[in-house]
């Protein structure tokens, strides 16, 4: 049982510390591949509080089927969905009511070390949503095919399919800044 | 502290805040529990009289099958109100509530009369002792609040009470409520209201009963017949209101119980209103229930009305159709509970390629253009296809809106937008997509209510 797995029971026993530890753990990570599709840091933020928030309130029953990382993941993919199509009817809470908005850069070179991958991870993010998700998921989070394909709804086809569009875009877009590093 | 744990406290703090919220609405609803049981008992949960059994595993009763006889509707329309009831504040004329009507629910429709007099017969007869589990929580109500004279006018407290109780934890009955004077999920008045179709308007019409405002809503599609699907209406409304289970709230799931597409088709052609017809005779399979004859349906709304003048109504049973589809199940049973636990690898190939096209942005059936597929979409085709196969506009579509839907939700290219791409999308919703149902909803109903109503032809007084 990997730590997330083991945090999360933990914190269903009650231990509101497990709780802490599951987002000092993957909140970077969610909120980076959040903002793959969303291209919003603070939205994304926003967002991936909305999927804490669910796994604090309803805690849901976490299967070991798959990875508690691609478990937690995949909440935040679809309540990130939702979370963006209320909030483009329902006006936003007061920014002064969020206790912390994260600057891209800040998050960014935290999560993501040496200066390549942010080089990289810019240039994931400028490309379509799709591909940006799934480059995301392989190259920052080094999720397996099975895992980024279950996050992202996908059968492993599709999923190969995408990968394939998505580093062809990415090569292109890595030329047009002028950045000769191999993918 | 770092930013984390400052992240945590925040949602924490939040989580909390909700999770007090559901305490208190919960001890809301047991509240309004209580106060609506003796309402219950008075409205009808029913099917008591003869639809309520132990649920024993089906065996199909071949029963008395009385034909119907054919009827021309028309002639008689809705009752005419009569002393006893406590006024027009809102009232809907009977042209009104004729161009409103969609026509898928043309036998829909038709369902409401028998259960409330299938009640009434249940408060004097034994028909507790027959509960379904459907029925349970309802039939507890009749029996620990029995009917008084008071129960039928409730204040108008009560009412309220009741209203934001139903938005709260059943948000399907938003339209419903919206449609009258009453509240939004926060409690407040909701001054205006959208366009009502399909279905709703049968709710808006039970809920008028409710209020004292109607005298006999048995008829509802105003064709002058009372039929069986009157009274499993009535019961699917009341279940849906008074169960307060969100697990069990959605009346119509009937893709869960008829995934045979197939058979399901061939339901459609018994009744303008297929999905009714079936779930109605998937019901009485379940619970092992016989058809009333028309005599009793007759005779029972006849008793609940009591002294109080009666309109010329045509009764029927409807058990040609009911018995064709009864046959058509062929004794397996156990496919409509396997389908409750349907997996992927389940579907026929042809299906998920298709769900698959849906998510992949190939096949986009949004009929309602809000930009994501939800159940707002089933509904509008089932509304597009009834009126397009009934030739009955009520001119709820824009030529573009048709011309869009008959582009982009033909699923499966055979040239016709109808039932097969609703009961596809609900197969894709419900099982597929794992639907949340009740986010959707309210996402679909915060966009409806957003949109300029096409056909606002209801007109109800706000209260006063």
């Amino acid at each position: 049982m990997d730590n997330g797995a083991s945090s999360y029971l933990r914190f269903l026993d009650g231990d509101n510390d497990a709780f802490v530890e599951i987002i000092r753990q993957y909140k970077d990570g969610l909120v980076l591949f959040i903002n793959s599709f969303v291209n919003n840091i603070h939205v994304s933020e926003e967002a991936a509080d909305e999927a804490f928030l669910k796994l604090y309130v309803n805690k849901p029953r976490y299967k070991s089927g798959n990875s508690f990382k691609t478990w937690l993941y995949t909440i935040g993919r679809n309540t990130a969905l939702n979370y963006l199509k209320k909030s483009k009817r329902i006006s936003s809470e007061p920014i002064e009511d969020y206790y912390y908005i994260s600057d891209e850069t800040d998050i960014e070179s935290e999560y993501i070390k040496g200066e390549q991958n942010i080089i990289l991870h810019q240039a994931i993010n400028s490309l379509n949503k799709e591909y940006a998700q799934v480059l995301h998921l392989i190259y920052f989070e080094e999720l397996t095919n099975d895992e980024t394909a279950h996050i992202m709804g996908k059968t492993q086809r599709q999923l190969s399919d995408l990968i394939y569009r998505a580093k062809n875009s990415l090569r292109k877009e890595l030329e047009r800044r002028g950045f000769d590093g191999q993918i | 502290m770092d930013r984390y744990e400052k992240s945590a406290e925040f949602i924490m703090k939040r989580g909390d805040e909700m999770i007090a919220k559901r305490k208190r609405r919960r001890t809301m609803i047991l509240r309004s529990c209580a106060v609506g049981a003796g309402a219950a008992a008075v409205l009808g949960i029913g099917l008591t009289t003869f639809a309520l059994r132990p649920p024993k595993k089906p065996t199909p009763s071949q029963s008395v099958i009385i034909a119907e006889t054919e009827t021309t509707s028309a002639e008689t329309t809705a009752a005419p109100t009569t002393a006893g009831t406590t006024a027009p504040q809102t009232v809907t004329t009977e042209q009104e509530t004729t161009v409103t009507t969609t026509a898928i629910s043309s036998s829909t429709r038709k369902t409401t009369t028998m259960l409330r007099s299938t009640t009434k017969a249940s408060r004097t007869t034994t028909a507790a002792a027959r509960t379904t589990e459907a029925a349970a929580t309802t039939t507890a109500a009749v029996q620990t609040s029995p009917p008084t004279v008071t129960s039928l006018a409730p204040t108008t407290e009560d009412i309220e009470e009741r209203i934001a109780n139903i938005v709260m934890e059943m948000p399907e009955m938003m339209p419903v409520v919206q449609a009258l004077p009453a509240v939004n999920e926060n409690g407040e008045r909701i001054p205006t209201f959208p366009m009502i179709i399909g279905d709703d308007r049968i709710y808006l019409k039970i809920l008028q009963y409710d209020r004292g405002e109607l005298d006999y809503p048995f008829d509802l599609n105003d064709d002058g017949i009372v039929d069986i699907y009157d009274v499993f209406e009535y019961e699917a409304y009341s279940f849906c209101r008074d169960q307060y289970n969100r697990a069990k709230k959605y009346p119509y799931n009937f893709d869960m119980m008829f995934p045979d597409m197939e058979v399901f088709e061939r339901a459609a052609q018994f009744s303008g209103s297929g999905r009714n017809t079936y779930l109605l005779t998937y019901y009485m399979i379940y619970h092992n229930i016989d058809i009333p004859d028309t005599e009793t349906i007759e005779e029972k709304a006849r008793e609940y009305a009591g002294s109080r003048p009666f309109p010329d109504y045509v009764f029927k049973n409807c058990s040609e159709n009911i018995s064709k589809i009864k046959q058509s199940f062929d004794g397996n049973y156990e496919q409509y509970y396997e389908a409750l636990n349907r997996k992927e690898e389940d579907y026929p190939e042809f299906l998920l390629t298709m769900f698959k096209k849906i998510d992949s942005g190939e096949l986009f059936p949004d009929a309602d253009q809000d930009g994501s597929v939800g159940y707002m979409d089933i509904y509008y085709i089932l509304t597009f296809y009834a009126e397009k196969s009934t030739g009955y506009s009520k001119g709820l579509f824009s030529e573009s809106q048709i011309e869009w839907i008959e582009g982009h939700c033909d699923l499966d290219g055979d040239g016709w937008v109808n039932v097969k791409e609703c009961t596809w999308l609900m197969n894709y919703l419900f099982f597929y997509k794992k639907y949340d149902y009740v986010t959707h909803i309210e996402m679909e109903m915060e966009y409806r209510a957003s949109k300029e109503p096409q056909n606002p032809v209801i007109t109800i007084k706000p209260d006063t």
